[in-house]
């Protein structure tokens, strides 16, 4: 086959992906950026104002409360999730652990369970007075944790999400730590073992450098995808109390949808992409000079 | 091999067809049947999400509807009101595209901003049997049309129009051993909140019933109901909207007064616990709370949740109940409309749809269906002077309490819900009744908020 052929036949069989690719991402992403620079409103026609939405939102301190809220939920969810992925694939890897599958398949449920579902399972766990954490704690004789306002109260609101964010994510990316350790050669760290290290020097010296690169992708996807998470904000807190939790999605989609302020929105969408690819491409940098 | 390259290339194209017209299906379908041609028509309806109106859909009006007119089916989408997608948001962005419903209700907030943008047709009053539009205007309360009319013309049809009144659980102030309330006149604010002080209870140190319930709480952050509740108190307070005259009005005496008087039920007189409610009609009914202010609507999901629930509806409470100038209250209406883009066999459609499940010109039969089932009160002058009328006040006395107030209080719907300024009052009462903020400090953020969606 001629490679002309070659890449017509690939481009074809490709072309199903690449036209959704191009109708449902580089479409809308190329549709936010041009409205971003107008002061379009849902339902209305838009006009150019070049980047005054851009000023604004820089000046505006719901964006900016909501950027730090979303850094805020991604710091208290990313860094313990991955610790206790981390903790949980090399648990899972070690030979010793029976049921090793039942375990990974187990852990794997709040992963495939929808966020809409568990957030109003989470509700009713973190209810005060009557929920399931509450009744836990009365009948512990804890009596100081019954009327938590978990989800009520602007201190503990991110906590409360954070907590719901790990419970559901830590799985998905213990199953990269997983697979990350599991590709180590064997005879390497049997090599290590033969000449006297031990199990933490294994870790620290043979296993953790080769998972390197993967540990910086997930570090990557879970902080991007967390700072993105729309759902368990909203079926916990929808924003609140007085925006603690008004998160960057949360602000988009109501300037969206709620105000019909889309052009503003949009610049807002922007900006919030920029801000996800400059930490990605930092982060592959980082990985690069390691390397 | 040239056959083996042929083949693949083939398969290749027909799966790159598939796809280009399954995406260009998603794209261009949406709404049902298009039936210009006179051929069937499927019409959407789309209606939020309340289980007494569910049913009253589903179980009469679109069965008999489809069962006298063959060519017309009605396909119905229930939304939830205040989800993780809200039923305003779904609205505003589907018929934003062009698309969206035939034929939907929604709340009274959004028929200006809709009307303005086109997106509502306007009724046609053959439809409905009257001879013009000041013909069909003129068969309603003149009060009850200010966010349905705009230029002399209808835009929607009433599903419900209503107030607030303060339902209480009977068994509950009798356990306590709290007098009745009056029926006759209504009680302070700063009464409700030493009794709903009285009324609350707590057991091992968890709370197991709380004295009043607000229309907003932490598992329902509803701003319909945040707006509701804060609007009714500031026009007592004396101030019509938190804009005057077009400026901001966030920090003023009526807007500190009400953000305190939210404090005061949560803090002072502990009747109201925001972190306790959860399920609005059901934690009056369960004893969980003890009173509520809400529509004529309220019983019948009260009753399907708790049969037994034994009930009482007085005048709402005010701030002085001496003064009648201070017996104001929102007005609470929700209507029907019709979609502008829809073609015109899907509008006159739509619009017998209406006329079927509301009543034509005269017609009482089914204004009553909706009042003696659901609660829904249609403002038309023909049923509020009908046998039937009087016959649903006999058997349901306490809703008479709603039309006294209708005439007693001066009711008009909350100027702003989900929009800047309506967030800006939710971010306001949120602090003052999670964060223990002050009334001031409240007030002051209020005002820099509505100066800033202002700019």
């Amino acid at each position: 086959m001629s490679s002309r052929r070659q890449a017509v036949t690939g481009l074809t069989f490709t072309s199903p992906a690449i036209i959704a690719f191009l109708i449902f991402w580089l479409l809308p992403v190329a549709l936010t950026l041009f409205y971003s620079f107008t002061t379009w409103r849902l339902g209305s026609s838009a006009s150019f104002v070049g980047v005054q939405n851009f000023v604004d939102l820089l000046g505006d301190p719901l964006f900016i409360s909501a950027t730090l809220a979303s850094l805020k939920i991604a710091a208290f969810a990313v860094i313990p999730s991955l610790l206790l992925a981390m903790l949980l694939a090399i648990a899972l890897a070690d030979p010793r652990i029976r049921l090793g599958r039942f375990w990974r398949v187990l852990f794997m449920v709040p992963v495939v369970t929808d966020w809409v579902a568990t957030g109003l399972v989470w509700q009713l766990i973190l209810l005060p007075n009557q929920g399931v954490l509450a009744s836990m704690a009365q009948s512990l004789g804890l009596d100081f944790l019954v009327r938590v306002p978990w989800t009520a109260d602007a201190t503990l609101a991110p906590i409360a999400i954070a907590v719901f964010i790990i419970w559901k994510q830590t799985s998905l990316y213990m199953i990269f730590f997983y697979a990350a350790i599991r590709s180590v050669p064997g005879d390497v760290i049997e090599a290590a073992r033969v000449d006297g290290a031990t199990p933490w020097q294994v870790f620290w010296r043979i296993t953790w450098p080769l998972m390197r690169p993967i540990t910086v992708f997930v570090v990557v996807l879970s902080f991007i995808t967390t700072l993105g998470l729309f759902e368990p904000v909203y079926m916990l807190t929808g924003g609140g109390p007085a925006n603690a939790t008004r998160t960057l999605p949360i602000f988009l989609y109501e300037n969206f949808f709620t105000y019909a302020r889309s052009g503003y929105a949009s610049a807002a969408g922007v900006l919030f992409l920029a801000g996800s690819l400059a930490f990605a491409v930092i982060c592959s940098r980082i990985m690069k000079e390691e390397a | 091999m040239m056959q083996r390259r042929g083949r693949s290339m083939l398969a290749g194209g027909v799966m790159a067809v598939i796809t280009a017209v399954t995406l260009s299906g998603c794209a261009l379908t949406g709404g049902g049947d298009a039936g210009a041609d006179g051929g069937p028509i499927e019409l959407t309806l789309w209606t939020h999400e309340f289980a007494p109106l569910q049913d009253a859909m589903q179980k009469k009006w679109i069965p008999e509807f489809e069962a006298a007119h063959p060519d017309v089916t009605i396909k119905m989408t229930s939304v939830p009101l205040a989800g993780a997608v809200s039923y305003d948001s779904k609205l505003l962005s589907t018929l934003s595209s062009g698309a969206g419903p035939d034929v939907w209700d929604m709340g009274s907030w959004n028929f200006p901003s809709f009307q303005k943008q086109g997106f509502l047709a306007p009724i046609d009053p053959s439809a409905f049997g009257y001879t013009d539009d000041a013909d069909l205007l003129g068969a309603y309360d003149p009060a009850s049309l200010a966010e349905l009319s705009y230029d002399e013309k209808l835009y929607g049809m009433f599903s419900e129009f209503d107030t607030l009144a303060t339902y209480y659980n009977t068994d509950v102030f009798a356990s306590a051993g709290i007098p009745d309330l009056p029926s006759d006149k209504p009680v302070s604010w700063q009464e409700i909140g030493e009794i709903g002080s009285k009324l609350r209870q707590e057991e091992n140190g968890a709370v197991t019933r709380t004295g009043y319930q607000f229309g907003f709480f932490a598992n329902f952050k509803d701003a319909q109901w945040y707006s509701q509740n804060f609007y009714t108190l500031l026009r007592q307070y004396g101030q019509d909207d938190v804009y005057i005259d077009g400026k901001p009005a966030g920090d003023t005496e009526a807007v500190r007064n009400t953000l305190q008087l939210f404090s005061d039920f949560v803090y002072k007189y502990k009747a109201y616990d925001p972190t306790f409610l959860n399920n609005w009609f059901a934690d009056v009914p369960d004893g969980r709370a003890a009173m509520v202010s809400a529509g004529t609507w309220y019983a019948g999901a009260a009753l399907a949740n708790n049969p037994d629930f034994r009930f009482k509806v007085v005048p709402n409470p005010v701030v002085d109940p001496d003064d009648p100038a201070t017996y104001k209250d929102i007005s609470y209406f929700w209507g029907w409309a019709v979609n502008a883009h829809a073609d015109s066999a899907r509008q006159a459609a739509a619009q017998e749809f209406l006329a079927f499940i509301l009543g034509k010109k005269g017609e009482t039969a089914q204004a009553d269906y909706w009042f003696t089932n659901l609660g829904y009160l249609q403002p038309s002058t023909a049923y509020l002077s009908s046998d039937a009328f009087a016959a649903a006040i006999a058997k349901s006395p306490y809703l008479q309490t709603f039309i006294d107030a209708l005439k007693n209080y001066e009711v008009s719907p909350p100027q702003h819900v989900y929009d800047e300024a309506g967030a800006a009052i939710v971010a306001a009462i949120d602090a003052v009744i999670y964060n223990h903020a002050t009334a001031e400090n409240a007030a002051a953020e209020l005002q820099a908020a509505l100066q800033r969606a202002d700019g």
